[in-house]
């Protein structure tokens, strides 16, 4: 036979906490979140604020995912605005190209500056740690 | 016949890229031709995983177009013009007013995919939605056809990976652990899972902690706002984690007593299944689609009071009759999640679309 969910009388509950609430005379009354001002800080903060490897690396996949722009786009539509729009890229492609290829070239050097970093960052974490434990070591055998 | 997926983007870790990758997987084994384009796909995985939207190649009438919307993009315009039978995959979007005081762009960029959504309506030729919620959504939108829910398919595999020792020899402690997943967005609410804990932490356990898993990437001046709302309250033991490792995600599970959800706008939300589990108890807000992937199970409130919150926190918590009944109710809402219970679903759905009987 298939396990059923039993239901929870939930009102009930709340009905027994409303009281619990009242007996014990809790107060409801706080600061509400639309009379704080977050505005006191700057947009963009958090990048000052502290150092997030996390936050870093979504950033660099961010960086990796939208480095090459695409000059050509699929024409989608009915045949007569697809021939004209057809014609319009090929008449403007050389100047389009080069373009776009110096941008996607910029593109992709900054974002494997960004990789590099990422990596340089991750790899002297490792040996931060590894001299951790090591001086830990050094230290226990010390006492 | 091929059965294609398209979606905006595929990243690593996010919900709707992993349902298209695990029905992917399972439409290979099926023995369909199938393949994943997207205008954007995360380096991190496998090179010719998926492929870019630009190499979309020519369809034929009798091809399929599984095509998942859950933000604005171009495409939501363009692939009713692509050839083949459509079938729209319904995420949902986040409603643009949660997110204009905050970030304006983003606000417009949901709506250019609310303004798509309503655009496919009549275009596409049979919808899935991942709730009952998103179901009502689309019929909203002017939907008329067959609409059938089916869940988002979770990697369930990945949850048995070890979880991150540091973090849970740091909290693994006295005190309650109190937890929340997601974005830190404003239609998470997370002010209002932030104003509870601090009435429990003031009236029932002032040891607690509670975590605030999920990035804050483009949200920074709601994020501001939830820092100087914490430090006005005076309150201690708020974490804002950022985006974490997977491994770090499973431990906060692993760690967490209550998973709190004061969530206004949700399409399915993940987190609850993920507490469900990890066998920690949930109470979460009635709205949207929370209730649907709750399904009876967990607790449901229907006011947001602060102090009723922190009451029924406490009780949770402390009532280990209720507790274990919560815990057990999860357990079998658990299973219509399970992986092959979904595909038989998909399989099902998509046999009686391929016979022409949706239309």
């Amino acid at each position: 036979m298939p396990e059923v969910i039993r239901p929870i009388d939930v009102e009930k509950i709340m009905k027994e906490i409303r009281l619990e609430i009242q007996e014990k005379g809790l107060n409801e009354s706080m600061l509400s979140f639309q009379d704080v001002d977050g505005g006191e800080m700057p947009n963009g903060f958090q990048t000052a604020e502290k150092y997030d490897p996390g936050e870093l690396e979504r950033l660099v996949q961010q960086a990796n995912l939208r480095s090459n722009v695409p000059w050509y786009h699929r024409m989608e539509g009915n045949a007569c605005a697809n021939f004209i729009k057809k014609v319009i890229r090929k008449l403007i492609r050389f100047m389009i190209i080069p373009v776009v290829g110096e941008q996607n070239a910029f593109n992709e050097s900054a974002a494997q500056c960004l990789n590099q970093l990422l990596a340089y960052v991750k790899e002297q974490d490792q040996k931060i740690m590894a001299l951790e434990k090591e001086l830990q070591a050094l230290r226990e055998k010390e006492n | 016949m091929k059965i294609i997926q398209v979606l905006a983007t595929v990243s690593f870790g996010d919900a709707v890229s992993n349902d298209a990758l695990a029905l992917q997987d399972y439409l290979q084994k099926m023995g369909y031709t199938t393949n994943i384009y997207a205008e954007n796909v995360d380096f991190r995985l496998p090179k010719g995983l998926i492929k870019k939207i630009r190499d979309l190649p020519v369809l034929k009438e009798d091809d399929v177009i599984l095509y998942h919307l859950s933000t604005g993009t171009e495409l939501n315009y363009q692939v009713p013009k692509y050839k083949g039978k459509k079938i729209l995959i319904y995420h949902n979007v986040t409603p643009p007013e949660y997110l204009v005081p905050y970030n304006p762009a983003l606000a417009r960029l949901c709506q250019y995919g609310l303004d798509g959504a309503r655009y496919l309506a009549g275009k596409v030729d049979y919808c899935l939605a991942a709730s009952e919620f998103n179901k009502q959504d689309l019929m909203r939108m002017g939907y008329q056809g067959t609409i059938d829910v089916l869940p988002i398919l979770i990697a369930f595999e990945d949850y048995k990976k070890d979880p991150n020792p540091q973090i849970i020899r740091k909290y693994k402690k006295a005190g309650t652990n109190v937890l929340f997943t997601g974005r830190i967005a404003p239609n998470k609410c997370q002010e209002d899972a932030i104003a509870a804990f601090y009435c429990y932490k003031k009236y029932y356990d002032p040891h607690a902690r509670l975590f605030l898993v999920g990035s804050y990437l483009g949200m920074e001046s709601y994020y501001a706002k939830l820092l100087a709302y914490v430090k006005e309250l005076g309150l201690q033991d708020v974490y804002f984690t950022g985006h974490v490792k997977f491994d770090e995600i499973l431990a906060y599970y692993h760690i967490a007593d209550l998973f709190l959800c004061a969530s206004e706008h949700e399409g399915f939300c993940v987190p609850l299944v993920e507490a469900m589990y990890f066998d920690v108890p949930v109470i979460a807000y009635d709205s949207t689609a929370i209730g649907n992937t709750l399904g009876g199970s967990g607790v449901l409130m229907k006011e947001k009071s602060p102090v009723l919150t922190a009451g029924m926190m406490n009780r949770l918590y402390t009532d280990a009759d209720l507790r274990a009944k919560v815990i057990a109710n999860q357990k079998i809402r658990l299973k219509d999640f399970d992986n092959d219970c979904v595909k038989e679903k998909f399989h099902s759905y998509l046999k009686t679309f391929l016979k022409g009987r949706n239309s």
